[in-house]
């Protein structure tokens, strides 16, 4: 008898769907966790192998708190189906047992539920497959922490959640309050956490942790990395203890459902309402005769209206959005809240874009999972409960229906990032910060990310408009998302124009916002959302109304029944599309020099190839230089005039001298005593043949202007040093004499595919430093230097002295000691600067930094690897002292064509984190 | 105003002629539509209904052409397909108000206008209920409501009575006669009493053609004196085909009851008998066959 339940309730789960949705949920989640950092579930983590047995642990342990709402849809239905589904009094009348029928039911549901849990390890072992992993952060498999994954976490925390689920169900009939219940554990699980952090008895926190997580990071709370790239836990000690009392517990919740549990048809009282109907009966309204009326705007949208009112609440009443919107939630409220208290063991302020990236990796997965569900959901809705035909005969345009799905995805997407915002600034308010930057959350997320998830609906429903059915919908809507992350690469297509709904890449700063990208985002979006608008066009055009058509014969009635308005809509928008990418196309690759990366790649290849030889050839150092700097931040333009004294201190004469350029900027080079030889255009490398050769202790001078003029919009912003708040440069912007290794191919496997040999890579650690100035600062020793700057008037370098001349604030640096050959300058407006500070710092800690950092001294704020978070500095509270610093002091290298120079002499600050 | 089909063709993908030059002259009042399953009937419905398109043909509705001006058909066109459901977890209130807007009911009125629409149908004590938990009777009920929603011009209900018990059945006709007064009704049906009992004119086709159009009187009146009926064994039954032209065999009190079609008294115990409609049903079937 029980295997008669069991295995029922079993077909009903694997016939349907929810099980492989959640399951396709959960392995793509972990999935995206796994393979990269964009996407987070539970905390970081760290530098272990990625697919370490520890994080395999670490993410069943979290997958029990995700997939806590999913095991209530199963075994909701599982204990409440018969009541509410009226089968009862069939399933009831025959000869069962009711322990049978219940506990048959209860495990089935159980294992159900617990398929998707599994999608943990599906998701990590995919994980190595992804195409951007970095190979060194993988280990083998450790098919034993996937084993002890599943039998700490998975099959304990779900029996947990379960055995609830079923007694809540049981007691009321009611899946609202199943639901209810799961969350109210939840939350409590989560504030409770925090107080068992606090005991003192960590043995006894650990033992009343029902989801074994506490119990977990106390066993685990010393581990070192490599324990944690090779241990799990299993089923003992500490662990086996915690669980043995839950699965106690479970025992008793079962029993208590078991003994409540009753055949009989719940006696539910007749409500009020429904004994109000039932008096009603006898009562014949009268019929009453309104003349319809389907014709223009005023009655179209009211037919939106109604069909949007009717799509929402489809969504929102459905299962799977309650429990992907509630998991999303779960997965982003409690990151937000903790995080703004603590990262990484220190103190930091809950900045506003630090709370925007929490935002964007906790929710987007779910976001995109979302759109991805129901915009097939939306499409196919009214052919999927059998209303089509009803409705197709309805005389509703096609637009209102569209409008309507579309509208319904993204009030959605607006109120997961709008629960966020409110969530975060609430957490800034509880970290006792008060600078909400509440334009910046709107910009981020409502606008910026907004658009973009809107792009991707767009293709969806156009994916669900093309397919004969649902599931080809799906399935071609996966094939175009990858194809357009994919497939740009290998065709060697870099412009942004084919990219569908990609606009260009940035990265906000404090300082400057997105003012030097804005334009690029603005343009770009536009021309994607005019192109969105033809795609939504067409959608309407050959939707699925009525029966269902072949694409072709909905192509062709689609057209032939064109309505004026409808082509003047679609040929305003094709203009829009049209003249925004033509314009674009003139901005990208006429007016801008565009190199796409694979170019840029032969380019390095070759520059190696062809001057590598040249590396250890002589060159004369630098012993004095004079500048004269003009920066146009507005324009983010900048001319830099200089005058360079060079000196032969080898013992060999200097024949040529060889200096690299950069493409993006207009440089002319005089060199006293010497004539250019050769021009290499390609690789902008310059040689220079001195007359008579540049002897031992001679010396020379050299002049050279570098002009960087911003033109129009770039496919990706280049010269972000020079932007309207906090400009930063260095000399590296000045001409580089001899040959550049910092242009050489770093990637081991790039190298390999063009035939170089493996790099030196860098000097090991020691506190020799001639090894660690050589790389700092090349041949040269220090050097005097005098500089005059000028910039626009409301922005200063804040320095010793300044003066106001023709409306541009002028300021003369000369550092009274001698440099290191690395100095930049930075240009922040002052105002906003001090303001900060004032909110944000205290201007002790700022002397400190400042006496910390006397010129010459050789340390660094070492940026990350990553050449553009390296470039932008989005300012937290020590980096903004740090560059404060750097205007009277050689700061660091901040520049990607010198940020290949490492100091061995190295610290970690709080920079570190993007 | 009259609905007027000519020639009207369709053949589907997979080599089905569904409908095969028809023409039909439609006038106000019930329209029956007979044929047996799979004649062409929902193809011709759904086409008239705006929700599949002709190869070829016309259809015209007074000064509308169907084929071509879909919205202005589907102002004043009231359908009933033949099967159809609901979302899920939806009263019939809620169901019922959001055809109303999409029929151009304005907002101010939509309400009046369901209750009094769910009241007709007897529904109205039932209206908070999800409409996916009705009974079949209840769900056809509504389905009726909701065609009659904006005084239709033009009402096409498909089988309507599939599945529905007696009693259902003659509520559901006792509405729709009432309506059909003074508009278009085409009633699809197979089943051959119905159209008897409701319908002003009619027509059969089957596969795709039309086979007669007219009075359902007229079409008795083309049989009359020529349908003969005979009680007979199960074992007379291959002998009797190969010798008359047998219209229809149905069992009477357990024996079969054979119909044939004939000018003469074919003798054999074979009496005259008045035609029915059902004999002309089978009669211009078997010409097909």
């Amino acid at each position: 008898m029980f295997w008669e339940f069991f295995r029922f309730e079993l077909r009903y789960w694997f016939r349907g769907w929810m099980v492989y949705i959640f399951l396709a949920i959960m392995t793509l989640l972990f999935f995206a966790a796994a393979s990269s950092d964009q996407i987070v579930v539970g905390q970081a983590m760290g530098n272990t192998n990625r697919n370490a047995p520890f994080v395999i642990q670490m993410y069943y342990a979290m997958s029990g708190i995700l997939c806590g709402l999913m095991v209530t849809a199963f075994v909701d239905s599982a204990a409440s189906r018969d009541f509410t589904a009226k089968s009862s009094d069939l399933v009831f009348s025959k000869p069962i047992s009711k322990g049978a029928y219940i506990f048959g039911r209860f495990f089935a549901a159980s294992i159900a539920a617990l398929v998707p849990t599994l999608g943990t390890s599906l998701g990590i072992l995919l994980a190595k497959f992804g195409p951007w992993i970095e190979a060194s952060r993988w280990g083998a498999v450790d098919w034993s922490a996937h084993l002890n994954g599943i039998i700490v976490f998975a099959i304990p925390n779900t029996l947990i959640y379960a055995s609830i689920v079923f007694a809540i169900s049981v007691l009321t009939r009611s899946t609202l309050y199943s639901f209810i219940g799961t969350l109210l554990f939840l939350v409590a699980y989560v504030i409770s956490g925090s107080f068992l952090e606090d005991m003192e008895n960590e043995r006894l926190g650990a033992m009343l942790d029902p989801m074994g997580i506490g119990t977990f990071s106390v066993i685990t709370k010393y581990w070192a990395v490599e324990e944690k790239n090779t241990l799990s836990v299993g089923l003992s000690g500490l662990m086996l203890a915690n669980r043995a009392l839950w699965m106690g517990v479970v025992s008793c919740i079962l029993a208590f459902a078991y003994w409540r549990f009753t055949f009989a048809e719940g006696s539910r009282r007749s409500s009020r309402k429904e004994l109000k109907l039932a008096q009603e009966a006898a009562v014949l309204k009268p019929m009453r005769f309104v003349e319809p009326r389907a014709d223009g705007f005023a009655s179209h949208f009211q037919q939106f209206i109604s069909h949007f009112r009717n799509d929402f609440r489809g969504v929102i009443r459905s299962t799977v959005f309650l429990v992907l919107m509630l998991t999303c939630l779960l997965n982003m409220i409690p990151a937000i809240w903790f995080d703004a208290a603590a990262t990484y063991g220190q103190h930091a302020f809950p900045v506003t874009y630090n709370q925007i990236d929490l935002i964007r990796g906790t929710s987007l997965f779910f976001v995109i999972a979302i759109i991805t569900f129901f915009a097939g959901v939306l499409t196919w809705r009214d052919r999927d409960v059998r209303l089509n035909e009803i409705l197709g005969a309805q005389p509703y345009p096609n637009w209102t229906a569209f409008l309507s799905r579309f509208l319904t995805l993204a009030i959605i997407i607006e109120a997961i990032f709008c629960i966020g915002i409110v969530v975060a600034v609430l957490a800034q308010l509880a970290g006792g910060y008060t600078r909400l930057q509440l334009g910046v959350y709107v910009q981020e997320l409502l606008v910026i990310d907004f658009v973009k998830m809107c792009f991707l609906a767009m293709l969806a429903f156009l994916m669900h408009t093309l397919a004969p059915n649902k599931y080809i919908g799906y399935f071609l809507f996966i094939i175009a998302v990858v194809a357009n992350a994919f497939i740009w690469s290998p065709l060697r297509i870099d412009t942004l124009l084919v990219k569908f709904g990609r606009t260009p890449g940035y990265t906000y700063s404090d300082m400057f916002g997105i003012e030097p990208y804005r334009p690029g985002l603005i343009a770009f979006g536009i021309y994607w959302a005019a192109f969105c608008l033809i795609l939504a066009w067409l959608c309407t055009i050959i939707a699925h109304r009525g029966i269902a058509r072949p694409l072709l014969q909905r192509i062709r009635f689609g057209f032939k029944e064109l309505s004026g308005s409808a082509k003047a809509f679609v040929s305003a928008a094709t203009i829009a599309w049209l003249s925004f990418g033509g314009w674009l196309y003139y901005n990208t690759q006429v007016l801008n020099e565009f190199t796409g990366s694979h170019e840029q790649e032969i380019r390095q290849a070759e520059y190696e190839k062809k001057y590598k030889s040249s590396e250890k050839d002589p060159l004369p150092s630098i012993t004095d230089i004079q500048y004269e700097i003009e920066i146009f931040p507005a324009e983010r333009n900048l001319v830099m005039k200089g005058k360079q004294d060079l000196l032969n201190k080898t013992t060999v004469p200097i024949h040529t001298l060889a200096f690299t350029v950069m493409p993006t900027m207009e440089t002319s080079i005089n060199l006293a005593g010497a004539q250019r030889e050769t021009v290499d255009e390609r690789q902008g490398v310059w040689i220079y043949k001195f007359d008579t050769p540049l002897l031992p202790g001679k010396s020379t001078q050299m002049d050279f202007e570098v002009r960087i003029i911003s033109k129009g919009i770039e496919n990706s912003v280049s010269n972000i040093e020079i932007n309207q708040n906090g400009t930063f440069f260095n000399n590296s912007l000045a001409p580089a004499m001899g040959y550049t290794s910092g242009r050489e191919l770093t990637d081991p496997k790039t190298r390999a595919k063009y035939s170089l040999p493996k790099s030196d890579g860098f000097p090991a650690l020691s506190r020799e430093s001639a090894e660690c100035m050589h790389h700092y600062i090349g041949e040269s020793d220090w050097v005097n230097v005098e500089t005059v700057i000028s910039t626009s008037a409301d922005q200063i370098a804040v320095a010793q002295v300044h003066w106001l001349s023709n409306g541009r604030k002028t300021v003369a640096v000369t550092i009274d000691t001698e440099s290191t050959i690395l100095h930049s300058i930075s240009t922040p407006s002052f105002q906003r600067a001090t303001k900060w500070l004032a909110t944000n710092g205290t201007m002790s800690t700022l002397k400190s930094i400042i006496i910390q950092s006397t010129p010459g001294m050789c340390h660094g704020w070492w940026s990350r690897s990553k050449v553009h978070s390296s470039t932008v500095p989005r300012t937290s509270g020590l980096i903004v002292t740090s560059k404060l610093v750097s205007l009277n002091s050689p700061g660091p290298p901040v520049s990607p064509r010198r940020s290949q120079a490492r100091c061995p002499i190295r610290r970690v600050s709080a920079s570190s984190r993007t | 105003m009259h609905l007027q089909i000519h020639e009207l063709s369709k053949r589907y993908p997979n080599n089905v002629q569904a409908l095969d030059r028809v023409s039909l002259e439609i006038p106000k009042g019930m329209f029956g539509l007979l044929g047996p399953n799979g004649a062409g009937k929902s193809t011709l419905m759904r086409t008239i209904a705006t929700l599949q398109e002709a190869d070829s043909g016309s259809v015209r509705l007074g000064d509308l052409d169907v084929l071509g001006q879909k919205h202005e058909v589907r102002k004043i066109l009231g359908y009933l397909p033949q099967e159809f459901g609901v979302y899920p977890r939806t009263s019939a209130v809620e169901l019922l108000s959001h055809f109303a807007a999409l029929k151009g009911i304005p907002a101010s009125e939509r309400r009046e206008v369901v209750d009094g629409l769910l009241s007709r149908v007897n529904l109205y004590q039932h209206r908070r209920k999800a409409v996916a938990s009705y009974s079949g009777g209840m769900r056809q009920r509504f389905g009726i409501a909701q065609a009659l929603l904006g005084n239709p011009k033009l009402l096409i209900v498909d089988e309507p009575t599939a599945g529905l018990d007696p009693g259902e059945r003659n509520r559901f006709y006792n509405l729709l006669a009432e309506v059909g007064e003074n508009v278009i009704v085409i009633l699809s049906t197979h089943i051959v009493q119905d159209v008897k009992e409701l319908c002003t004119n009619m027509a059969i086709i089957d596969q795709g053609k039309l086979l007669y159009s007219g009075t359902p009187d007229a079409a008795e009146r083309t049989l009359a004196g020529r349908v003969w009926q005979k009680s007979v064994t199960k074992v007379d039954l291959p002998n009797l085909e190969k010798h008359f032209r047998v219209i229809s065999t149905k069992l009477v009190a357990g024996r079969p009851l054979v119909h044939v079609l004939s000018e003469f008294d074919p003798g054999e115990g074979f009496e005259a008998v008045a035609p029915d409609l059902e004999d002309v049903f089978f009669s211009r079937l078997s010409v097909v066959a």
